[in-house]
């Protein structure tokens, strides 16, 4: 792993140093008060002490005013003082060490004073017995090298301490990230076509969530890849029979010695022409509304006149087979895309009258309910068994014993409009005995939120009889 | 030669019925699986073609069905599914043979040829009989070299009688042939294409069995 500025090791070391070191600064600050704290608290104790005990001592009469010390027991003892004068101001003993003028002009209690240019810590002690005053003093700098020395202790060790501590704190989250280094190599190492999920394994927590929202994002793409195989699949399978249908009977005609023979053959390569361009027409309509293609631009629009124009638009297929092609009053308004929904209304018309025997009836209604608006076109023909309902509309999914040729493609193509709009779509049982296609759109204000929902949560042509 | 067709799909049905009508093949074309079998218990039949995609009762289904009855019939399927797997199950299901859409037609009549010639245990595509030559492909037929014109009907008739060589075909069967569930049959329609094939072929070659059938007999060759 580099540690570039923008690594994340790095990163965290450097937050990681910049804090310890913010922390212990705090700290060593706040130890050196309290130690020269408590060093002076300390030291006065003594000096009180060493005061009282002084005066003990020279209850009787010095002999001589000057006391040398033979030898020096400790460094700090020749920063230490003391004088004792009587009531009159005389100097009647002082140590070697101690100036002959008054260590301090206090009487009582402790002082501050420089002589020869440094600055004593005097306690001036009057004893009202002996007519005596006592004055214990001390260099200062003897605290400020003490709360040095201590100081200096303690800082030597984290000071030298800091490049062991980046060091492990290196090393404790390069750890730390390996599971995310294993993850990146496995995601970077997969050839194109492996979306099997990732291993969680033994990922930390912060990076399952990861680990899952990958998996996921795989999972969906796996099944978009799946069902645009399944579907590239079935697209040239079901174009195969058409395909042998022309061939067999354009060679049928080149092969017919009567005339009649030739013509019949011919009227059937035409309707084979018609019928391939029909399938393609539809998988190419399927396409477009593949779940990776752009979502609709929704707007209000009024159903009816779409409506209008479709049946007029298939109304003569109808006349022909002699079907009575109604459509009822009422209107409404949903949200929605005016090419798709015309596309849905075609098929759903086109199916009726395909599916419908001659001499029947189709009617469509458009009709305001509580949960919406409701589109339905029934029929009298033979309908879908319950059983079937589903599998209707499911792609290239026909109903076995229909005389009628269709794509197999009509229903999937309802479902799936009706999905980007956010409606259900409801098979049932008409009337008539025949079938009912009820599309329910939500209602304009609710629409927007529903798709949202849906969009966000769904891949695929919904079978969604039973919603 | 009679001929079933199941498929179900109307213009491809329609477009191979007419093109193995010109193949001089009499075609029953039904479009689902359970009428095709109810036809296979009643018909004799010489040859089935067979679509695997049909409803109720699926190709592969009525082909399991049929083998397990001991039925011989040669069965060659034709289906849009073209993976080996595909193939493997229709062969191994008891078709035998197999051919993927879209096909082509003369191709799919020689492939009817061969199997045809296989069933009757012949590995040379003409028939021969003595001086006889028929050539199931171009349709011809020869006396001693010299070719004979015959109509689509004698033909069809001296070809079930050279297929089944020493076996005797009733009046019925060979009206069966001939028109299949569509034709008319004409009462004597029968007599009169033997008759027209004893005078171009000469009267020795088919065999009348009275109130059997005729045949023509084997080892004259």
């Amino acid at each position: 792993m580099n540690a570039a500025p923008s690594s994340l090791r790095l990163r965290l070391l450097l937050m990681m140093l910049a804090v310890t070191l913010t922390v212990w600064t705090v700290t060593g600050v706040m130890s050196y008060r309290e130690a020269h704290h408590e060093i002076d608290e300390l030291l006065d104790a003594q000096l009180a002490r060493s005061a009282r005990i002084l005066l003990a001592q020279v209850g009787q009469e010095p002999d001589d005013v000057e006391i040398e010390y033979e030898t020096e027991f400790h460094k700090y003892e020749r920063k230490i003082a003391f004088q004792v004068w009587d009531d009159a101001g005389k100097l009647l003993l002082r140590s070697a060490t101690a100036p002959t003028q008054p260590l301090s002009e206090e009487r009582n209690g402790f002082s501050e004073k420089h002589h020869a240019e440094k600055l004593w810590r005097v306690f001036s002690l009057w004893n009202a017995d002996h007519q005596l005053l006592v004055q214990v003093g001390e260099r200062h700098e003897v605290r400020d090298e003490l709360v040095e020395a201590l100081t200096h202790r303690l800082l030597y060790p984290l000071v030298l301490g800091i490049p062991l501590l980046a060091l492990l704190i290196w090393l404790a989250i390069g750890k730390s990230l390996a599971p995310l280094r294993r993850i990146a190599f496995e995601v970077a190492d997969r050839a194109p076509q492996n979306l099997q999920p990732l291993q969680a394994g033994s990922a930390p927590d912060e990076i399952r969530p990861l680990v899952a929202a990958l998996n996921g994002l795989l999972g969906r793409l796996d099944a978009a890849l799946e069902s645009e195989r399944r579907f590239t699949a079935d697209a040239a399978h079901e174009l195969r029979t058409p395909l042998a249908a022309l061939k067999t009977q354009a060679q049928v005609a080149l092969r017919a010695s009567a005339e009649e023979e030739r013509r019949h053959a011919l009227q059937q390569v035409l309707e084979g022409a018609d019928r391939a361009t029909h399938l393609v027409i539809q998988l190419l309509t399927l396409a477009r509304l593949d779940p990776g293609a752009a979502p609709p631009q929704l707007a209000p629009l009024a159903l009816r006149p779409l409506l209008v124009e479709c049946a007029a638009l298939l109304a003569p297929g109808a006349l022909e087979k002699n079907l009575e092609l109604s459509v009822a009053e009422g209107d409404a308004t949903v949200r929605g895309d005016a090419a798709m929904l015309g596309v849905l209304l075609r098929n759903l018309l086109d199916n009726a009258i395909r599916y419908t025997p001659g001499g029947g009836w189709v009617s469509v209604a458009i009709r305001g309910t509580a949960d919406g608006t409701l589109l339905e076109v029934c029929d009298n023909g033979p309908g879908v068994a319950a059983e079937e309902r589903e599998r209707v509309l499911q792609r290239f999914y026909r109903v076995l014993g229909n005389e009628a040729e269709g794509s197999g493609l009509g229903l999937s193509i309802v479902g799936r409009i009706a999905e980007l709009h956010g409606a259900t779509l409801e098979l049932a049982e008409s009337e008539g005995g025949g079938l009912a296609v009820r599309v329910v759109f939500p209602p304009v204000t609710k629409q927007t939120d529903m798709l949202r929902i849906r969009q966000a949560g769904t891949i695929g042509i919904p079978t969604s009889s039973g919603e | 030669m009679r001929l079933l067709l199941v498929e179900d799909d109307s213009l491809l049905g329609d477009g191979i019925r007419a093109g193995l009508r010109q193949s001089g093949y009499t075609v029953d074309w039904l479009k689902d699986g359970r009428a095709a079998q109810l036809a296979l218990e009643s018909e004799p039949y010489d040859l089935m073609v067979l679509d695997l995609g049909l409803p109720r009762v699926s190709g592969l289904d009525l082909l399991k069905w049929l083998r397990e009855r001991g039925a011989e019939l040669p069965v060659l399927i034709l289906t849009a599914r073209d993976t080996v797997q595909d193939r493997v199950n229709g062969l191994d299901c008891g078709a035998d043979d197999y051919l993927v859409k879209p096909f082509d037609l003369d191709e799919l009549a020689a492939r009817l040829r061969a199997l045809l010639r296989r069933r009757s245990g012949r590995a040379e595509p003409l028939l021969r009989h003595g001086e006889l030559v028929l050539d199931p492909a171009s349709h011809e037929v020869k006396m001693a070299d010299r070719k004979v014109d015959l109509s689509s009907r004698e033909y069809a008739i001296l070809l079930v009688l050279l297929e089944n060589r020493g076996r005797i075909q009733s009046r019925e069967q060979l009206e069966h042939s001939l028109y299949g569930w569509d034709g008319e049959v004409e009462s004597n329609a029968v007599e009169v294409h033997i008759h027209h094939l004893r005078r171009k072929l000469g009267s020795e070659l088919i065999r009348t069995v009275r109130g059997v059938g005729y045949v023509i007999e084997k080892d004259r060759q």
